[in-house]
């Protein structure tokens, strides 16, 4: 186990490497350099002055050796300066990223609390009125776009109903209940097409399962269907759920963006929406390469999660 | 296409095929869904009842009502036909990313699984890369750098999705190689490129089939959702992501600019869902979920 763990991280290497260098090279593929980007319209600048920016940014040096200086930042955790706020893009991030955490966790914590019981529910009583509604409402809530039904529930909330404090973001240090309360409902809507997901994928594992031998036996042997459904049966239907979680942890991730423009919530999705507006590629870039840093490490754990779940995997 | 069926010319396996995806009755829903998309987004301009970019301001923000089916923007511009004509650019960009993706997925997992080696390991790692990014957010930030326009987003996300179809054409392709039959025209010494054009891209078809299907409804997403963005279509091209966008300042006055264009992508994701559901259990038995 403990080296199937070293091999997955070592595995991560390569891929982070090739992560950044795909941002790298995008970053160099916006016209002109960072400095004309920097100075705007001020391009027409003292030559002098634009040289010492250049060589103070490494720009006079060959590529690869700017990636290399680039890559050597980033790992230490220096992403470079916001070119419009002159600030790190680091501490630029790591400010906003309680935002985008708190809503993940919302999200995932609604996909799994109501995901599986329903998944269950449904495979339990397959062609049941209550299955026949579940299967036609994952097919409806994995169709419609996130961002429409953000727009829908702050039209509800501020035209119809006054019980949604909507657009104002309280931050949690200062009123935890008051930011729960503004974080729930955006929460939710970003978990609403992950859920439907979840849904059918733990209804159609729990359906193999409930077909499998050993839950006869377990039947047969007299142990009660609670325990049943609840130790043999959900065990053996998560494996393949946790697949489908993990997969749509990127989906949830691309998400926020949108969630967050919608509910105009100061999280890292803004933050990067803003910088695309003033051209700010320094963030634009480091807020990517950080988020995909992270989701890479999700995937790492996710990954070794599965392998202690699911004891067929041999390492 | 029932007569198809009757004239009985057709092989077996595509037949029985057929006669699986006939049982679906979702699935026919589905498809009919999406031939309803094609033929609105082919004729908008005939279905269309006015032009979608002719202002009106002395319509403005208009409720619907029987000139104005679904009301009217703040331009005073039709929403109905701004929706129809909004379905030929989602179309667009959805069939157009997907055939790039297809096309590049294609090659790429053919060469990939069939000379294997060395060159197969290189190409799945660099695939990997693509898979380590959360999709949107690849997509974002190659618009942004590109600029935005509705071509650069048709591109960026066939760039994006080929990495799905060359990782199963590839796993597909493994499986048929070593089938007996394929051994049997290598003996008769037919060139490399005949056994991969001939008598492997058949065999690995159905599974890109299925997952175009899907795909182009992940893709009618994401380009609603970046021309959301104000990354895709640009302003006055009709897009439904961008009407969705543009809605929100006049949400309070007019609710109707939110609602229909939402319930558009609903329609045309749902559809290609439905059908994509009913061709992986026709096509693709092994994966076909209860």
């Amino acid at each position: 186990m403990l080296r199937y763990i070293c091999i997955r991280i070592l595995s991560m290497i390569p891929i982070l490497l090739g992560v950044s260098i795909l941002v790298f090279a995008t970053f160099h593929l916006v016209p002109g350099d960072v400095v004309d980007i920097m100075m705007g319209d001020e391009v027409a600048g003292d030559p002098k002055v634009l040289m010492e920016l250049r060589k103070e940014l490494n720009l006079d040096k060959p590529v690869y050796l700017q990636y290399l200086y680039w890559l050597w930042d980033a790992v230490r955790g220096d992403l470079g300066k916001s070119f419009t706020s002159g600030k790190p893009v680091m501490e630029e991030i790591l400010h906003r990223l309680p935002v985008n955490v708190e809503l993940m966790i919302i999200a995932i914590a609604f996909v799994i609390l109501i995901g599986i019981p329903m998944g269950m529910l449904s495979a339990y009583k397959q062609f049941s009125f209550l299955d026949g509604i579940v299967r036609v409402a994952t097919i409806m809530g994995y169709s419609i776009p996130n961002f429409w039904l953000a727009t829908i529930v702050v039209l509800l909330g501020s035209l119809y109903f006054r019980w949604l404090p909507v657009l104002q973001y309280v931050p949690f240090s200062e009123n935890p209940l008051e930011n729960i309360k503004c974080m729930v409902i955006p929460g939710f809507v970003l978990g609403l097409t992950t859920l439907s997901y979840i849904v059918r994928m733990t209804r159609s594992s729990v359906l193999d399962t409930l077909r499998q031998d050993y839950v006869r036996t377990a039947r047969a042997k007299g142990m009660t269907e609670k325990l049943v459904l609840f130790v043999h049966v959900l065990k053996n239907s998560l494996i393949p759920v946790i697949t489908v979680l993990g997969i749509q942890i990127g989906v949830l991730i691309g998400g926020l963006v949108l969630t967050e423009e919608v509910f105009v919530l100061p999280g890292v999705g803004r933050l990067i929406l803003l910088a695309i507006e003033q051209r700010d590629f320094m963030i634009v870039t480091g807020s990517i390469l950080f988020i995909a840093s992270v989701f890479v490490v999700i995937n790492l754990i996710v990954d070794i999660v599965y392998a202690f779940l699911d004891p067929r995997i041999t390492y | 296409m029932d007569e198809k069926k009757e004239n009985g010319e057709i092989l077996s396996p595509s037949r029985l095929a057929w006669m699986g995806f006939k049982k679906h009755k979702l699935g026919i829903i589905g498809s009919i869904m999406v031939i309803i998309l094609i033929l609105v987004s082919l004729f908008s301009s005939v279905v269309a009842p006015y032009d979608p970019l002719a202002m009106n301001p002395k319509d403005s923000l208009r409720a619907p009502c029987a000139k104005y089916w679904l009301g009217t923007d703040r331009f005073g511009r039709d929403q109905l036909s701004r929706l129809l004509y909004g379905t030929r650019i989602s179309m667009e960009v959805s069939f157009g990313a997907i055939a790039i993706a297809i096309f590049l997925g294609v090659v790429i997992g053919l060469i990939s699984g069939y000379y294997g080696g060395i060159l197969d390991n290189i190409i799945m790692r660099l695939l990997d890369i693509l898979f380590a990014f959360p999709l949107l957010l690849l997509a974002l930030m190659l618009v942004a750098v590109l600029g935005p326009s509705l071509e650069n987003l048709l591109l960026t996300i066939g760039f994006l999705y080929h990495s799905r179809f060359a990782r199963i054409v590839r796993g597909s392709v493994l499986a048929v190689k070593e089938k007996e039959f394929i051994e049997a025209i290598r003996s008769v010494g037919a060139r490399d490129i005949t056994i991969i054009l001939f008598f492997i891209l058949p065999n690995v078809l159905s599974p890109v089939i299925v997952q175009a299907t899907f795909n182009l409804s992940t893709a009618i997403m994401v380009e609603a959702a970046l021309s959301f963005l104000g990354l895709g279509t640009q302003p006055p091209t009709p897009s439904w992501g961008l009407m969705i966008s543009e809605s929100r300042r006049f949400m309070e006055l007019a609710p109707w600019l939110a609602v229909f264009p939402g319930l558009a992508i609903i329609f045309a994701v749902l559809g290609f869902n439905l059908m994509g559901d009913a061709l992986r259990d026709a096509l693709d038995p092994r994966l076909s979920q209860r």
